[in-house]
């Protein structure tokens, strides 16, 4: 049943965003570009901002499933996301802004799939993340730049 | 007798090392400094500066050094325990300081200094005015602060039947920018320099024929010196700007006829560039231009378009001059990085094919031939269906083998050069075989005036396109408005630089249950690299040869990063490869992977990957584009290895045994070897 709610999307295919109430949370498939998106209904009352901040918090918590083949988060990681003009400005906190420990592809993969959450939320168009309230070049230990907005097209093949 | 002498004592000293550097440190306590110090405009932090003897030392731990080494494209090796601090400048010239001794060996010469390096307790330290005169930059000692730059050390004229020419020679590889100014009928050429001038305010006569003077100004911040040359030039004079072969001088060639500012290829032969100055200066001299060529999208300028040539004209080399050597010499300067002397520029029936190599853009290929000088060609296509056509160059010689350039594109299947002919024509062949019908243009590189680009088109040729056609490149001329910097390709065509990933506080991914520490695993391979490569006849830099960090140890992961790509840049490096080892939260993915951010990259990774994957036979993961910030910020063709997974029980059994090790070392070796060809012979 779960399995069915899957959708696997290679990343230079076109990815489809239900329709408002709901939202997508995307992983990235370790050891790889492909995506797994968990569909979620929202309530339709809530703002764009408590919306972006439940995907947030939905994509670090993880998925309750399947989660030995996925891309996730560090155990601890603390996030925050504001909203101005097209802008979620995602600020990361915890053990993965003193040190990150894995490689290249699982860095450029959880920040796949933070771009691929947030920009397809209505009216956000990139993400830009900070380290400790900092824009920084990489994660301390990381090879990824994220000092600039990052957008669907940043991960194009 | 006195060579017995010194060579007794250096015995003896060596008999009774190290407690003789030890009780030396009781006559030399270092106080501490806290000047700042600029290195080509460049504010460098050290950690470790003092004084001893009235004279700034630094300890040769000490970060700052490292990256005041970096900013002039030299390195350094020693081996704690040893006696000798060996530096490599940029120009390749070992610099050898003993420890406790008061002679430092350049070149084979021995030049005196006021003392050498000695110990503190257990730290080293290095007298700092001996090094960075070793390494030919100036210091000024102004408010607190240091300031190194070369020096320009005299300012030439050469005055011939149909040219002026102007020699500046300075102590250390030099960067300009020249711009016109002034009424279009009598404009001002302003040639600026980074670095100190010894004698400003002072005029050089030009003749008057293609210019009045030549005034040299000093300009610029005590931190970072520039010097101006501004020449008063004549209505309808031209002119080109040529770098000398050691990088550390520039000639520049005023004349009214297109075909007399070339000059032999001694002198037009590309060289070091410095690509670290600062983007607040007064008057900003530019970074390194993009040692990669333009993209293919209409910068192949002014290119002689294969369907609109006339017959070609068969050399471009100017005849002989008798030339007026007045010279103007702002003043004698013994420094050991001076190339003043160089002879005056001689014609040479040949020019030098030192390089050949395939980029890639989304609609286009282009291949570049790097040569010593203007060339002429002719060129051919086959009728269809057969898409080959090949170019012909005349009075050239291909440095090294013929050989097939290694391409994987979708236009190009492949890319043949040989020597065809030696006689009574010197005539290099490239063959060229498009895997479909193609529109070519070849010219002249905008930017890079000793390139030659042959830009391949995925369109079709028009129905009445020529079947052949002749084209000569032009000398690099300049017309009276803003002009762009003269910019040769990679200044160090031969050099790669190998940057293992991570070192020091931080060492990457780990594998604890097999022992593995990432940031080990990837120096070990990367010396294993350099070890193949050199004995392939590269030079090789790696960014760090031991554990620690290539940048400030307190800095952030920009300075680190950044500090990683400013070896290679400052290099002038032709590739720039870093070496890592991948890592998942999962422990099923393996194999490796090769990372690339430009699409001209592409090409470069595709090979290494292969060539990788082939010899270590490890799974495929294929190459991937990354927005990595190594690959992104260096100049020159940059790809990133991830040589299989650290997390991965089987890939971390491999990684174990030094033979697999080995053969990683050996795949991105071939892979580089299938890439380039080989390096450049001289």
């Amino acid at each position: 049943m779960l399995a069915a709610t899957l959708v696997i999307i290679g990343c230079s295919r076109h990815v489809t965003v239900p329709t408002s109430p709901k939202l997508t949370i995307y992983y990235c498939k370790a050891g790889s570009d492909d995506l797994v998106g968990f569909p979620f209904s929202v309530d339709p009352k809530l703002g764009a901002s408590a919306v972006a901040s439940y995907a947030l918090n939905q994509l670090i918590a993880g998925p309750a499933v399947g989660r030995d083949s996925l891309v996730l988060f560090p155990a601890g990681t603390q996030a925050s996301v504001t909203i101005d003009g097209g802008v979620a400005t995602v600020d990361l906190h915890g053990p993965i802004a003193r040190s990150f420990q894995g490689g290249g592809g699982d860095e450029s993969g959880l920040f796949k799939s933070l771009t691929y959450t947030l920009t397809g939320l209505p009216g956000i168009k990139s993400v830009q993340v900070l380290v400790d309230g900092r824009n920084r070049a990489a994660l301390p230990g990381g090879q990824f730049e994220i000092d600039e907005p990052l957008t669907r097209e940043t991960f194009a093949q | 007798m006195m060579r017995r002498l010194a060579v007794a004592l250096a015995a003896l000293s060596m008999l009774v090392w190290p407690p003789a550097a030890h009780s030396q440190s009781i006559a030399t306590p270092v106080a501490r400094l806290s000047d700042q110090v600029f290195v080509f405009g460049r504010e460098v932090v050290f950690e470790h500066l003092g004084t001893s003897r009235g004279v700034a030392v630094v300890r040769v731990d000490d970060a700052g050094l490292t990256a005041m080494l970096q900013i002039v494209g030299a390195r350094m090796q020693f081996q704690p325990g040893t006696r000798f601090i060996v530096f490599t400048r940029a120009d390749g010239e070992p610099i050898t300081f003993t420890v406790g001794s008061n002679a430092v060996s350049i070149d084979n010469a021995s030049v005196a200094i006021p003392f050498g390096p000695f110990y503190e307790g257990t730290q080293l330290w290095i007298p700092l005015p001996a090094l960075t005169e070793a390494l030919g930059l100036w210091a000024r000692h102004v408010h607190d602060s240091y300031a190194f730059s070369p020096q320009i050390v005299s300012v030439q004229r050469h005055i011939g039947q149909h040219r002026t020419i102007v020699e500046v020679r300075a102590t250390a590889p030099l960067s300009w920018r020249a711009s016109f100014d002034g009424p279009p009928k009598h404009p001002t050429l302003t040639v600026t320099f980074a670095g100190f001038a010894n004698a400003a305010d002072s005029k050089v006569d030009l003749g008057g024929r293609e210019a009045k003077a030549a005034t040299i100004g000093q300009q610029g911040p005590p931190g970072y010196p520039i010097t101006s040359l501004s020449i008063g030039v004549m209505h309808g004079v031209k002119f080109a700007a040529h770098r000398t072969s050691s990088g550390a001088g520039m000639d520049l060639v005023l004349a009214r006829n297109e075909g007399d500012l070339a000059l032999g290829p001694t002198l037009a032969t590309p060289s070091v560039q410095i690509s670290t100055l600062p983007k607040a200066a007064p008057t900003p001299v530019p970074t390194a231009a993009p040692t990669v060529v333009p993209r293919v999208d209409g910068t192949l300028a002014p290119a002689p378009n294969v369907s609109a040539q006339s017959a070609p004209v068969p050399t471009a080399v100017p005849a002989p001059e008798v030339t007026d050597n007045g010279s103007a010499v702002l003043g004698a300067s013994p420094s050991p990085g001076s190339s003043g002397g160089e002879p005056s520029p001689s014609p040479s029936p040949l020019e030098k094919i030192t390089d050949v190599f395939v980029t890639d853009a989304a609609d286009a290929s282009r291949i570049t031939l790097a040569l010593t000088g203007p060339v002429s060609f002719e060129w051919h296509r086959l009728a269809p269906p057969d898409n080959r056509f090949w170019i012909d160059i005349s009075q050239a010689a291909l440095v090294g083998p013929a050989r097939d350039v290694f391409v994987k594109l979708a236009l190009v299947r492949s890319v043949k050069i040989s020597q065809h002919e030696i006689t009574p024509d010197h005539v290099v062949r490239l063959i060229i075989d498009p895997s479909q019908p193609v529109d070519i243009a070849i010219g002249a590189i905008e930017g890079s005036p000793n390139s030659l680009g042959i830009d391949i088109h995925a369109s079709p040729p028009p129905p009445d396109a020529p079947a052949s056609g002749v084209g000569m490149m032009q000398a690099v001329q300049q017309s009276p408005q803003p002009v762009a910097q003269v910019t040769p390709g990679p200044a160090h065509p031969n050099l790669i630089v190998i940057d293992p990933g991570h070192g020091g506080n931080d060492p990457g991914a780990m594998n604890q249950q097999y022992g593995l520490v990432e940031s080990h695993l990837t120096l070990t391979i990367a010396q294993k690299l350099k070890a193949d490569l050199e004995r392939a006849g590269w030079r090789v830099v790696l960014t760090r040869d031991g554990d620690y960090e290539v940048g400030d140890p307190n800095g952030d992961d920009h300075q680190e990063l950044q500090a990683r790509c400013d070896v290679a840049n400052a290099a002038g490096a032709r590739l720039f490869i870093s070496v890592h080892i991948n890592s998942s939260v999962s422990s099923e993915p393996s194999g490796l992977t090769t990372y690339f951010w430009r699409a001209a990259d592409r090409s470069l990774a595709q090979a290494i990957q292969s060539a990788t994957v082939h010899d270590t036979g490890a799974g495929d993961d294929g190459v991937k584009r990354e927005e990595f910030y190594v690959i992104r910020h260096t100049d020159m063709n940059a790809v990133l290895v991830e040589n299989t997974y650290l997390s991965n029980a089987h890939d971390a059994s491999l990684l174990q045994q030094t033979w697999f090790l080995d053969r990683i070392a050996a795949g991105i070796a071939h892979g580089v070897q299938d890439y380039t060809g080989g390096p450049p012979r001289p």
